[in-house]
């Protein structure tokens, strides 16, 4: 088994040589798309509970993040969402996993991702939060629902609005498809603002019943620089 | 360990150049030991720790795959063509299948699969379109003839052209020869794509009114029989002509539709390229699996498929697995011009592309430029550009001309053929709704009109091409220039483009004083008829003769012109009417249309063709000297190369009324070579030069009169006695030259005879000292 894999992965080099997304050099015969030194350059967030620092967290309980956007991850998340790397996220997931464990939450009996709308879907073919739920949900194994939340609305994009703005941005885009009565639902994205998208969908699950809701973002600019 | 990190960075580019480097290997050495031994090393290496070495051995070993590939693949050629030479000129009874239906100018080929006779497969003439389909099976008899080569320097080789595709010969059917015709009744592949190929044929032709049904076939089949040959002509003339060849310009413009549809179809990520895959691989079997539309198609797949691997594609090396991909299973592509422009062009594009994205300064960057559509047309430009620095050598090398307002032409025309492929695609599948049809039909004629126009317009500048022509000497340092220059724009590297200029200049100043005292004689190949070509050490060139024009050939626009153009000759100093008969002066009625001649020269005889008339007019209204040289005059042409006119004696060539035994007869000499012409000269004349006796010893004749039985004496042979001696005729020509009887007289005097009809053109070359044969094909 061992052989297979490493002549698998010889032969993939030969087609697609295995270079680190962010500094270019090589990882080698694997299935890591960033190697080890720019994983040690970014600079990872102390572990703990920011919901306090959000400017909107209606309806969240607990809100964590993993890398500050830069020192590279602000590449990793632009290959992730934009160069149809759907399996970055993943791979980007199991290490979410490892760095932040179940036991950070009060409880959690469900994964699912913040929704995409069906064009902006269609136009990039995957939803990156998805796939970074698919690798949480792989090595904590607890199940991963991706038809929780729905997107009704196509909002406009974030980053040019203030937090009101961002608000109204939101209202009403979100609903909950499925039965989420007395159950802890973590909701997961890719890099976490000012938090209302996730307040949002966080806001329409309580609503639905849901008794608890945490959020989980790979990346979120640093607290102090906001 | 610096070289390791250079492999592993495009693994694919060193393989693939291992293994091209290794397939022209086998080209030229045919050892199996070789190849053994070169294998054997590369394993060798292969077990080593240390990762240089280790590298080394994958190349060696590429090396040995490839020179053992094309040794394969040469001797079953070569077994082939030894059966075609075999069969040649044979009736021959056929069996075979039905491979492609074409029609030709004269009738209707079919290409046949001989499955009992060797595996090959052969064309078969027929004037009228049988019954018969793909996949049916056609029995009779025939006369084979094998595939001929190229006749004259420069000119298209059929023969490797279509062996490269397994087909060896021609069958043409007695007059009234029966066909039978099995019919297939089980389904068979390539007649069901043929069958969708004429489906979508007449779908454009009905629904796209004008010349668009055409170029719609054209562009989405890669069939151009149904554009229109004025309009094929301005493409040619405008150098876009590559848009009509089915290439990887259209497997971009079916991606981009491709990657549209990808996204309709709702499936999951990583199944939905299957969407992108799939329809590659159609239009791959669509347009007949060219060299170009694979190299693309590959890339495309390899490169929608990374993120499925987790990876992102280096376009370099998806570059160098297409072309591995493609020549492990073709390699004989390697020498077709096709696979050669494809990667050349692709190659090109996305190096100089590059390249001008980090010299050019700032304004002129594409990605600087915020106007979206200046950006758009400056980027297409930049494009064309790029394409263009790469393949110029190649094209000016086999075409001999550069079409200047390509670069223009290729801005406007690119994008118009991009909407016109998407508007075809449309039409195809939703042509059939009412109302549909017409509109998109009507759009394409719309398209194709603005098309039209414009290659129209273009071509009608005189400017638009210029004649220029690569030797292979000039394309090596055309491309040592240009990488001189990429390194100069380069800081860090700009010692290594002055490494190169002080190679280029040495290599120039090598080549300048060495190789420039040669004198060129090339005798063409003009079917029953005579031409020769010379050129004197200094570039000075004589025209002697111009080979027949008749209702159904012309050789001087079919022949001499374009080896003309091949040799990049702009000029004729002199043009030499040997006697005014149309199979010597033909050709001059085109000629002298397209290039400048300075002198003319004539015999005595009053002549009154109308071919001859056209030209004497033409030169007295034009201003070219005509002279009659006459036996006993000297003529001195350069330097070190004289000219001995030997007849006509004037007062006999104008009595005799054998206007053959008027020629001009004179013989050439350089240095101690010497080669004499003879016109037609038949044995009356023969007699009047005997009194020359030990003047007429020349290295090389020119037989008189296509090797006829009127001339050629055994007094005058044994006088002129030659080493080597030309016959110029034509293959099984009405007169049956040459005749057994002079060709005995040339054996028993163990002369050797050159025939074009047998061996097409003979291009010698003097230094003074020795006459060498020069090997141009």
């Amino acid at each position: 088994m061992r052989l297979i894999k490493d002549i698998y992965y010889l032969l993939l080099d030969f087609i697609y040589p295995n270079k680190c997304i962010v500094c270019k050099r090589f990882v080698g015969h694997n299935d890591r798309s960033i190697c080890s030194s720019c994983w040690e350059n970014f600079d990872e967030m102390p572990k703990q509970n920011m919901v306090k620092e959000l400017s909107v967290n209606d309806g969240i309980d607990s809100a964590f993040s993993s890398w500050n956007f830069k020192n590279g991850f602000d590449d990793v998340i632009h290959y992730l969402k934009y160069n149809d790397m759907a399996k970055l996220g993943k791979e980007l997931g199991y290490r979410l996993g490892k760095n932040i464990t179940p036991g950070d939450f009060q409880s959690i009996d469900s994964i699912t991702a913040v929704p995409l709308h069906r064009v902006k879907y269609r136009d990039r073919g995957y939803n990156q939060a998805e796939w970074i739920g698919k690798g949480l949900a792989d090595i904590w194994q607890i199940p991963f629902d991706k038809k929780i939340l729905k997107r009704n609305r196509f909002t406009i994009s974030q980053t040019t609005l203030n937090k009101e703005e961002r608000q109204a941005n939101m209202a009403n885009a979100f609903s909950v498809e499925k039965d989420v009565k007395d159950k802890s639902i973590l909701v997961v994205d890719d890099v976490l603002t000012t938090g209302s998208t996730t307040s949002a969908c966080a806001i329409v699950l309580k609503n639905a019943g849901a008794k608890q809701v945490h959020v989980l973002t790979l990346s979120a600019p640093s607290i102090s620089e906001n | 360990m610096d070289l390791v990190n250079l492999f592993k960075k495009t693994p694919l580019v060193y393989i693939s150049l291992a293994f091209i480097f290794g397939l022209i290997l086998g080209e030229f050495f045919s050892s199996d030991l070789g190849v053994i031994i070169l294998f054997t090393i590369g394993l060798c290496l292969l077990f080593t720790k240390k990762d240089t070495i280790f590298v080394f051995g994958i190349l060696v070993c590429l090396l040995s795959f490839g020179a053992h590939r094309m040794q394969t693949t040469l001797i079953l050629q070569n077994h082939y063509k030894s059966v075609a030479n075999e069969f040649h000129d044979n009736i021959v009874a056929y069996q075979g299948d039905i491979a492609e239906i074409k029609q030709t100018k004269k009738g209707f080929k079919y290409r046949l699969h001989l499955f009992d006779f060797q595996n090959i497969d052969i064309w078969l003439y027929q004037k009228t379109r049988l019954n018969c389909d793909i996949s049916d099976t056609l029995i009779g008899q025939g006369e084979f003839q094998r595939i001929s080569p190229a006749r004259n320097p420069g000119e298209f080789d059929f023969q490797s052209f279509y062996n490269r595709r397994n087909i060896y010969g021609w069958i043409f059917p007695d007059k009234n020869e029966h066909v039978t015709i099995l019919k297939n009744n089980h389904f068979h592949f390539g007649r069901f794509i043929s069958e969708i190929q004429e489906k979508i044929r007449t779908h454009f032709n009905e629904h796209a009114p004008g010349d668009a049904g055409g170029l719609l076939s054209a562009l989405i089949l890669g069939d151009k029989s149904d554009v229109a040959p004025d309009i094929r002509d301005s493409f040619v003339n405008t150098g876009v002509i590559h848009v009509l060849a089915v290439s990887g310009l259209h497997v971009g413009y079916v991606l981009i539709v491709l990657l549209l549809i990808k996204n309709m179809f709702r499936l999951p990520w990583g199944l939905d390229r299957i969407v992108v895959i799939l329809g590659l691989i159609i239009f791959v079997i669509l347009t007949g699996g060219k060299a170009s539309v694979i190299r693309a198609s590959i890339m495309a797949g390899l490169y929608v498929m990374a993120p499925v691997f987790n990876r992102s594609a280096n376009i370099w090396n998806i570059i160098g697995g297409a072309a591995l991909g493609i020549l492990c299973f073709r390699p004989m592509d390697l020498f077709d011009l096709g696979f050669q422009l494809s990667f050349l062009a692709v190659g090109s594009i996305i190096f100089f592309y590059n390249w001008f994205e980090t010299v050019l300064p700032d304004k002129l960057k594409v990605s600087k430029i915020s106007h979206k559509a200046l950006q758009f047309i400056w980027g297409l430009f930049l494009v064309s550009l790029a394409a263009q620095v790469g393949t110029l050598p190649l094209t000016s090398y086999v075409f001999g001309k550069l079409p200047l307002i390509a670069l223009i032409a290729n801005v406007l025309i690119v994008p118009l053929i991009g909407v016109l492929v998407g508007i075809g695609f449309f039409l195809l599948f939703l042509g059939w709704i009412p109302g549909m049809g017409f509109v998109l039909g009507n759009s394409a004629w719309l398209i194709s009109k603005i098309i039209t126009f414009f290659t129209h317009t273009f071509s009608m500048f005189s400017f638009s091409t210029i004649n220029i022509n690569f030797s292979l000497f000039l394309v090596v340092i055309y491309f040592l220039v240009l990488g001189s220059m990429v390194f100069l724009f380069d800081k860090r590297k700009r010692k290594y483009g002055l490494y190169i200029i002080i190679i280029v200049l040495n290599i120039s100043v090598w080549k300048w004083s060495f190789n420039d005292r040669k004198l060129d004689v090339i005798f063409l190949d003009v079917g029953q008829g005579d031409a020769a070509i010379v050129r004197l050490p200094n570039k000075k060139v004589m025209l002697i003769d111009t080979g027949p024009r008749s209702r159904y050939e012309d050789m001087g626009k079919d022949v001499v012109l374009p080896l003309l153009n091949h040799l990049g000759i702009n000029k004729l100093d002199w043009v030499v009417m040997t006697h005014p008969h149309s199979d010597h002066i033909g050709g001059l009625v085109s000629i002298v249309n397209e290039i400048e001649i300075d002198t003319l020269w004539d015999t005595f005889i009053p002549y009154t063709s109308r071919t001859y008339q056209t030209i004497i007019d033409f030169a007295d209204s034009n201003g070219i000297i005509i002279n009659r040289p006459r036996s006993g005059e000297t003529k001195r042409l350069s330097e070190n190369v004289y000219l001995l006119v030997l007849a006509p004696d004037s007062l006999f060539a104008v009595t005799e009324r054998n206007v053959n035994n008027a020629s001009i007869v004179f013989k050439l000499v350089y240095g101690e070579t010497s080669i004499l012409f003879t016109g037609d000269l038949e044995h009356e004349g023969d007699e009047l030069l005997i009194p020359y006796q030990q003047l007429l010893k020349s290295d090389v004749l020119k037989v008189a009169h296509h090797g006829s039985i009127t001339s050629s004496t055994d007094a005058f042979l044994d006088l002129v006695n030659p080493a080597l001696s030309v016959i110029s005729v034509g293959w099984k020509n009405k007169f049956r030259h040459p005749s057994p009887i002079v060709l005995e007289r040339f054996r028993s005097r163990e002369i050797d005879v050159h025939r074009t009809d047998l061996n097409g053109a003979l291009w010698i070359q003097s230094d003074g000292k020795n006459i060498k044969e020069v090997k141009w094909n």
